[in-house]
């Protein structure tokens, strides 16, 4: 089973290559009115809608301006804007120790899996996307209106 | 006395000399009378002969009768005036004739008086100059104190032309002493004088001779700096050739900096031109770079939709594509990486280069300000050489005349030490003249101190005194004599 792995806001996570459709970049972004600041917008990928959902401020970090990850359809109708997605990779995940756990893992939405596969481009950490998909704070993108 | 004696002579004279020219006057008188008379009888002897004449020529007529024999009566008459006349002639002449013997009488008697008057005038005189005599003897012995007491008589202004003599005499030999005392006083003051004229002539001669020295050296010196300047003028010579190749060699530079600035500017404009190639190149490496991403972003997406599609048949062959496409963005990435990183280091390389362009552009404009600056500089010292080069010439000739002039005031100089050991030799010999002076002075007061002279207090009256006296006596003297 292959990994894709990506960067978000400093953290370096990794996915089942098998919930991602496919890696867009240059996306064209229109605005949408009464939604939550992490909430980028409506894009066009390949003649569909596409809600694009900035991780990193929704993860509570820095906001993340790199490629886009429009997740497996049957994972859910949204993608995800994250930094850079250095490649893949075929490794196993493995437990991380409590004690192990990095001090820059903080933030907020962060549906981490406890596990971590190493690669040539270094360490990254496991990431639940479904619960992400699942969770009410993701699925909720009704904002104040400025 | 005698003008008293004179005075009653003429007493004596004067009654028979007037009676007699009163006779004289009287018979002059009596002969003018005569005369006139004569005259009178002759005028009328004229007109009676003028008459007769008359009748006889043209005859007798009554009137000229009676006028003839009126005339004939009028020199018939008597003239009692001539025998008048006659009679007081004789009188007066006889009376005349006994005045003069009464003259001659009383001449006889007058001179036999002035004969006894001289005989006891003589030997009043005689005595008077035996006695001038006695009082003028101490005069011999050389006594200036010796007065004469005559006064009257030539005896009397003898004595004043004596009295005025000694008094002369004795102011001359108080001059003398007076004269030879100063004569003294000022022989030892010329031998003092000389001797010191002597010592300040040798010391004189002793700063000449070192005055002639310090000129020697001076001239010496002055010859020193003749030839100091002539090197001087050879060395501004020297700097003068120097400096004409410097600016020879500094206008060879200047134009080879031209051609150095010109290559840099060309190096500049082909380094601008590098840049720009350096900015397509870039795009280029942006297409790359986009065209890698692209491509690992198909790698990426390939990958992606194999690892979606394992049960598909075409698996095997897509996996080998994605493969392919994933090496191939590998490949890119590493070249676009290889090439950005050898742009970069070409472009700093560019951009170095064109700032040392720019710096030796600017090091350019520097050394050519700094070389016209130095032109300049040589231009002023090549002026400054040529007139320090003609001052120095100068100065050499200069020198030279010093040098001249410094010999002939050492040759002057040594010409006044011999006038001046000349002068302390005839100080020598008027020191030796004047102890013959001095030996003079003290022979003179020697032989004034032969006189005796009257006390000044006492008997001498003053100088002053003795001129007035001496002159008063002197006028007496002259006025008798």
């Amino acid at each position: 089973m292959q990994y894709i792995l990506f960067t978000a806001a400093g953290l370096k996570l990794a996915i089942p290559a098998s919930r991602v459709k496919a890696v867009h970049e240059q996306l064209n972004i229109q605005d949408v009115a009464g939604t939550v600041s992490w909430f980028l917008g409506l894009g066009v990928a390949n003649g569909r809608i596409l809600p694009v959902t900035d991780f990193g401020a929704f993860a509570g970090r820095t906001s993340c301006s790199g490629r886009v990850l429009e997740l497996a359809p049957e994972v859910a109708i949204a993608a995800l804007q994250v930094d850079e997605v250095p490649g893949f990779s075929d490794a196993q995940p493995v437990d991380v120790p409590a004690s192990e756990k990095p001090v820059d893992m903080q933030g907020e939405n962060l549906y981490l899996m406890g596990k971590s596969l190493s690669s040539k481009v270094g360490e990254h950490l496991m990431f639940d996307i479904d619960a992400l998909v699942q969770s009410s704070a993701f699925n909720n993108i009704k904002g104040r209106i400025s | 006395m005698s003008a008293n004696r004179s005075n009653a002579q003429v007493n004596r004279l004067g009654v028979p000399a007037v009676l007699m020219s009163l006779c004289l006057l009287a018979l002059i008188v009596s002969l003018f009378g005569l005369f006139r008379t004569s005259g009178l009888t002759q005028t009328r002897v004229d007109e009676l002969q003028a008459s007769w004449q008359e009748l006889m020529n043209d005859g007798v007529e009554g009137s000229e009768i009676v006028a003839t024999d009126r005339l004939m009566q009028s020199v018939s008459r008597p003239v009692p005036a001539v025998h008048s006349a006659a009679q007081w002639s004789f009188a007066m002449g006889a009376l005349s004739l006994v005045l003069f013997v009464w003259i001659m009488m009383t001449l006889r008697s007058i001179q036999r008086s002035q004969q006894s008057a001289d005989i006891q005038q003589a030997q009043n005189d005689q005595a008077a100059m035996a006695k001038l005599l006695d009082e003028m003897a101490p005069l011999a012995s050389g006594d200036l104190a010796v007065r004469a007491t005559m006064h009257d008589g030539a005896s009397g202004a003898l004595a004043d032309a004596f009295n005025h003599a000694v008094s002369e005499l004795q102011r001359l030999a108080e001059i003398q002493l007076s004269t030879s005392r100063a004569l003294g006083e000022s022989v030892n003051q010329s031998h003092e004088l000389a001797t010191v004229i002597e010592q300040q002539c040798s010391q004189q001669s002793g700063h000449i001779h070192q005055s002639s020295n310090s000129l020697l050296g001076m001239s010496s010196s002055t010859g020193a700096l003749s030839a100091n300047a002539a090197d001087t003028a050879v060395a501004a010579k020297s700097v003068l050739d120097k400096t004409d190749k410097v600016t020879t060699d500094l206008n060879t530079i200047s134009k080879q900096l031209d051609g150095v600035r010109r290559d840099t500017d060309l190096a500049i404009s082909l380094m601008h031109s590098l840049k720009q190639h350096t900015h397509s190149i870039e795009d280029g490496i942006a297409l790359l770079e986009d065209l890698t991403r692209r491509t690992d972003l198909l790698a990426v997406n390939t990958t992606i939709r194999v690892s979606s599609a394992k049960s598909d048949a075409t698996c095997g062959d897509v996996s080998r594509l994605t493969d392919e496409v994933a090496r191939l963005a590998e490949a890119l990435g590493q070249t676009h990486t290889d090439i950005t990183t050898s742009m970069r280091s070409m472009s700093a390389d560019t951009s170095e280069a064109a700032t040392c362009m720019q710096r030796l552009h600017d090091s350019y404009d520097a050394q050519t300000a700094k070389t016209r600056s130095i032109t300049h500089s040589l231009v002023h010292i090549r002026s400054q050489s040529q007139a320090m080069h003609k001052h120095s010439v100068n100065m050499a000739e200069q020198a030279v005349l010093y040098a001249g002039v410094v010999k002939e005031l050492s040759e002057n100089l040594n010409l006044i030490n011999q006038i001046t050991e000349q002068t302390g030799q005839d100080a020598r010999t008027n020191a030796q003249s004047v102890e013959g002076l001095k030996k003079l002075a003290n022979d003179l007061r020697q032989s004034t101190s032969d006189f005796s002279l009257p006390d000044n207090h006492s008997t001498k009256p003053d100088n002053q005194e003795v001129i007035s006296i001496s002159r008063h006596a002197a006028g007496r003297a002259v006025i008798n004599g």
